[in-house]
């Protein structure tokens, strides 16, 4: 059975992407990076990156495609661990909407 | 207008149907139809290389999602790889560019797609729908620029499922264990 190198080695995969992380630009407030598999059962890495309030809807697709292609060009995912990328992006505010609680 | 193109619009129409909340069913239907309309325009292009106009819908419909994630998925790897070599400015970086561009605008946004049509306990907002629906309508743009380069076409064909991807998909072909199965030896 195949494991990707990202899961057998778990924190040296985090430690690279944290190396990553700490080259991206001002809007980028945080990455959490998580294993799993994607919808066709493949080994997959998604980034939840969290930008701050207030960038330009028109700089937004720019922006977050220098961030994603920054994260591939260093870590590699996929060529050096074995795990296809994913990316989202959410601003600060909307990021702290979805971690409130769902009552109804 | 194209149905692709009505799509992409129809999608950017919803996505803005409810701007002050997060409308998730408005938000969801935003996502997949954005997707939709990235499969219907690779798919209205390659058939239009069928000469019979009134076979192309049948033709159509033997493309899939799955083989056209693996066709993203290693177009993406081989230009990672290109770029990786950093290669002179020029047209063929420029098609290659473009082809990056679109390959992998595809392979997120049927992820996401699947996400937001079958993953009910993920709450969408409408930043990143906006980003998902911007880089389609950005992957239009950069297909419509290289269309019809020899790497698109090829690019087109590499879309149709193949029995050498299909053996790939394959699970292990182990026997399923039953309860009359003895211990192994």
């Amino acid at each position: 059975m195949y494991i990707a190198r990202a899961f057998a080695q778990q924190a040296q995969f985090f430690a690279a992407v944290a190396n990553a992380a700490a080259g991206l630009p001002q809007p980028v407030l945080s990455i959490t990076p998580s294993l799993g598999s994607d919808w066709n059962g493949e080994s997959a890495v998604f980034f939840q990156i969290v930008l701050a309030d207030g960038t330009p809807r028109g700089q937004l697709l720019n922006l977050t495609r220098q961030i994603s292609q920054s994260i591939v060009h260093q870590v590699q995912p996929l060529e050096e661990w074995g795990v296809l990328p994913y990316f989202n992006f959410r601003t600060q505010s909307e990021e702290a909407r979805v971690r409130e609680p769902v009552w109804a | 207008m194209a149905y692709a193109d009505e799509l992409l619009e129809l999608a950017q129409d919803i996505a803005g149907l409810h701007p002050d909340q997060t409308h998730q069913s408005s938000l969801r239907r935003a996502v997949s139809t954005a997707y939709y309309a990235l499969f219907h325009l690779l798919i209205s292009d390659a058939t239009a290389n069928w000469s019979r106009p009134e076979s192309r819908g049948a033709l159509a419909r033997v493309f899939d999602h799955g083989p056209m994630k693996q066709a993203a998925d290693k177009k993406v790897s081989e230009l990672n790889s290109y770029f990786k070599e950093r290669p002179p400015d020029g047209p063929e970086r420029t098609v290659a560019y473009h082809l990056y561009n679109l390959a992998d605008v595809f392979a997120q946004a049927q992820y996401h797609r699947n996400e937001a049509d079958y993953n009910t306990a993920r709450r969408w907002e409408l930043t990143e729908v906006l980003i998902h629906i911007d880089g389609i309508a950005d992957a239009f743009k950069s297909w419509r620029i290289i269309r019809d380069e020899p790497v698109a076409q090829a690019y087109l064909v590499s879309m149709l499922p193949s029995k050498e991807r299909r053996q790939n998909e394959r699970p292990n072909p182990e026997r399923r264990p039953t309860l009359t199965d003895g211990p192994k030896s």
